[in-house]
């Protein structure tokens, strides 16, 4: 497990304008979406409890890893959190992108081989 | 300095605390247990291998007051105290049924009791835009002691809704009784959230402290 970037100490109490630095720098070196994301959502709760105001932190950010980098499970799964950051036009897109009929074809496909095809036949195996 | 403090359990079923400066008031209970609740999906920390904030326990507001006594570097504050005892009261020496206008939360204080040994009990007129109902029992603390001078300490709240706008009383305590009451008092601050009784006077009860203590002491 690689050295947390932040601990809770350092999101909570840290000037923003430092965490911004150092996620910048965290993402532009990894590209690691979830930890990206886990951290801003950490750092919205920040805004929720704190008098500090924190909202619409690093927009630019977000907005790049929502309408650039390729869908997958940890951005389906955070989404919602950044509604507020994105224009109703923008995240109809988004929600496509994301959701896309393709994606949501092939997982029915993956369900369906596991159920009829891959299940039984592994069942057949064991009897 | 006030704190908002809140206790998560962790992944192995321990608990934890966490506490974070300079909270916000104006949120009701459930939207702080939401906040917190939305910080517990994360996974996000972790100490070794064991994972923190797995589960929401308890969050409160937690609330220090500070007295200086003295201090070598800062000959004001060694004055202040020495003052401290004589302005304590007579700082605050205001007549009997005499209105401060308090612009900030729109309030109005009005000293309702008012012995030798300080004011004891005052009275707070909320602007008719408030709900107080509505409010959580934590905002009204908040806004209540946020309006208080340094010396006293809240003791007990209690409202009754007589009229339109509906008053809401509080009963100071003196600072010499506060530090030995405080611990017991200022940590339960009760709003009787009773449903309000038209026309009714309600007064709360004070506990005959002295009266116990004999109790306790003859108690076989």
């Amino acid at each position: 497990m690689n050295e947390q970037l932040f601990n809770v100490r350092q999101i909570f109490n840290l000037k923003p304008k430092t965490i911004e630095k150092r996620l910048t720098n965290f993402y532009q070196d990894t590209h690691d979406e979830k930890t990206t994301l886990k951290y801003l959502i950490a750092i919205q709760v920040r805004d929720e409890l704190g008098v500090a105001d924190l909202s619409f932190f690093m927009q630019t950010l977000v907005r790049d890893i929502f309408l650039k980098t390729k869908s997958t499970r940890a951005l389906r799964r955070y989404y919602i959190y950044f509604k507020e950051y994105f224009e109703a036009k923008e995240w109809k897109q988004i929600t496509i992108r994301l959701f896309s009929l393709k994606d949501l074809v092939v997982n029915k496909l993956k369900a369906l081989y596991t159920q009829f095809i891959g299940g039984p036949l592994q069942g057949f195996g064991e009897s | 300095m006030r704190r908002l403090v809140a206790v998560f359990e962790n992944s192995h079923g321990k608990r934890h605390r966490w506490s974070m400066d300079e909270p916000v008031y104006n949120k009701t209970p459930e939207e702080i247990k939401a906040a917190l609740e939305k910080f517990t999906t994360l996974n996000l920390f972790e100490k070794g291998k064991i994972k923190l904030f797995q589960k929401v326990v308890s969050a409160k507001y937690v609330e220090t007051f500070e007295t200086p006594i003295f201090d070598e570097f800062d000959q004001g504050v060694t004055e202040k105290s020495a003052q401290f005892q004589t302005d304590r009261v007579s700082a605050f020496k205001i007549e009997k049924n005499s209105t401060i206008e308090v612009s900030k939360k729109g309030l109005t204080i009005r000293i309702a009791d008012d012995s030798l040994d300080g004011i004891k009990q005052m009275e707070l007129d909320f602007p008719t835009g408030e709900d107080i109902f509505m409010m959580s029992e934590a905002a009204i603390t908040a806004a209540v002691t946020e309006i208080l001078p340094d010396e006293t300490a809240l003791a007990d709240i209690y409202y009754d809704e007589v009229t339109e706008p509906a008053n809401l009383h509080l009963i100071k305590e003196d600072f010499e009784q506060e530090i030995a009451e405080s611990k017991e008092l200022k940590e339960k601050p009760k709003v009787n959230k009773e449903s309000p009784e038209a026309g009714k006077y309600r007064r709360k009860k004070r506990i005959n402290h002295k009266l116990l203590e004999r109790f306790n002491k003859y108690k076989p």
